[in-house]
Formats: C-alpha cells, structure tokens, sequence
C-alpha cells in the first residue's frame, strides 16, 4: 500500500479533488494506494510514502520530503501522466 | 440536491453572464444564490476572495475553470454549490482566463466528498468544459452535466 498524502492551501477543495483522482487511477490499473488530502501545515508533520501537490506548493517542501508534481489539481489526463509512472515505480518497492 | 439519481444541480444554483468586471465580481455574482438558499452567510464570500489573494491562482483549477472556496468557519451554514459561466473570460490571478466560477461551500469537511467528486466530472477533461461552455441554455448545462456526472459514476464502479 503506497500512502500519499496530496496538498493544497487549506486542505478542502482542491487536495480532495487531486486524492479522489489519484485513487481512482491507481485502482484502474491495479495499484494498492491510499491518498488523503492535507492543507500545507498539517502536511508538514507527516510521513507518507509521497506528497503530491502542484508546483506552487512543492517548492515549499524542504529537501528532505518526497513531492510530486502534478500540472494540475482536477485535470484526469494531466493527473494519470504526472503520477502513474511514479506509482508504478513505487508499487514495484 | 438528490442523491437518488434526480438531477443534482438547479436552474436556480446556475447564473448565466455575459461578463463580469473582474474576478471578485465573479465570485461574488457566482456566490449569490448560495447567500439567498443561506448555505453561507456574506462573510463567506469575502473569505473565498482572500483565499485567492492569499493562495495565489491555484483556485483555478484546470484552465477556463476556477472553483473558489473557503473553510468551514468562515460562514459556512451547510454543504452546497453554485455555477457562473462567463460568455467572456475573467482574469483570475495574473493571466488565467476563467469562463466558469464553481463556488463551494461545506459545513463540514467530510459531508462535501460525495459532492466533490461528481462535480469533478463537469472539468476533468477539457473536452468536457469546452462541451459546457458551449451550452446556450441553463436547461441544456445541467442535462449535460448530469451526462458527466452519470458516466463518473459508472466510471468509479
């Protein structure tokens, strides 16, 4: 189970969109994945396998936390080719 | 709103405009019929437009389609959403061109979820918010959405 935990500015909107996204592409292609959302703070003080957020939020991160970038928060096809070739990578672990 | 498979958006949640002056206006415009169904009190609203200038452009999620929100306690009084299409864009930050303002509004921060995710459906394509976009009537947007909606569904079993 690869844990995720997907970023945004306050935790309610958009990060829910881009969890239920990621979800829903790792179930299609047989990935074991739990992605939840978090605002920025919060996600401070967690360890998941991989933060996933847009570029504004990452460069925020320190070095030492695994981000991913996604172009977009809502977009399938953006979503599916910025992140399923890293679940893939990851599920292989 | 129905969860039983009726029609999930409203004529009266769905503001048609040519255009609107600038993006606080179009949140505001787009807002409104949350304030009159008091799904939000005014502060609401004023809470969504510094949400933007606080978190920059992010609000818009794919291009042509922005979805201001703000948190529960910034005057929140139930879960609900409301539509503004833009015959001409409106700026939102520094160059994103926005036709379609999705304001949010949950008094709850899980109770949205089922709600979230069929609004997905209307914007996780372009070709979809193109297809929306190109609606004439508020009769002819929702029948579509409800389309987009219906085949999330399907998608997600």
């Amino acid at each position: 189970m690869i844990k995720i935990i997907t970023v945004c500015g306050n935790g309610i909107g958009s990060s829910n969109l881009l969890a239920m996204k990621i979800n829903q592409i790792a179930k299609k292609n047989g990935i074991e994945v739990d992605a939840t959302p978090s605002d920025f703070n919060a996600a401070l003080g967690e360890e998941p396998d991989l933060f996933v957020t847009v570029d504004e939020f990452a460069k925020q991160f320190p070095n030492t936390k695994k981000v991913a970038v996604v172009r977009s928060y809502a977009d399938k096809k953006k979503i599916t080719e910025d992140i399923l070739p890293l679940l893939e990578e990851l599920d292989k672990e | 709103m129905d969860e039983n498979g009726k029609m999930y958006l409203s004529e009266e949640h769905l503001e048609f405009r040519p255009s609107v002056t600038d993006w606080q206006e179009a949140i505001t415009v787009a807002a409104q019929p949350l304030l009159t169904d008091q799904i939000i009190e005014p502060k609401y609203i004023s809470a969504m437009i510094e949400n933007v200038l606080k978190f920059g452009d992010y609000m818009v999620l794919v291009p042509k389609v922005a979805m201001p929100h703000a948190r529960p306690e910034s005057g929140a009084l139930k879960t609900g959403f409301s539509i503004l299409k833009l015959d001409e864009p409106v700026v939102f930050g520094e160059s994103q061109e926005v036709y379609l303002i999705i304001c949010l509004a949950t008094n709850d921060n899980q109770a949205h979820l089922a709600m979230l995710q069929k609004i997905s459906a209307l914007f996780d394509e372009e070709e979809k918010v193109d297809a929306l976009l190109k609606t004439a009537s508020k009769r002819e947007f929702i029948t579509l959405s409800e389309e987009f909606i219906h085949e999330e569904e399907e998608d997600d079993d």
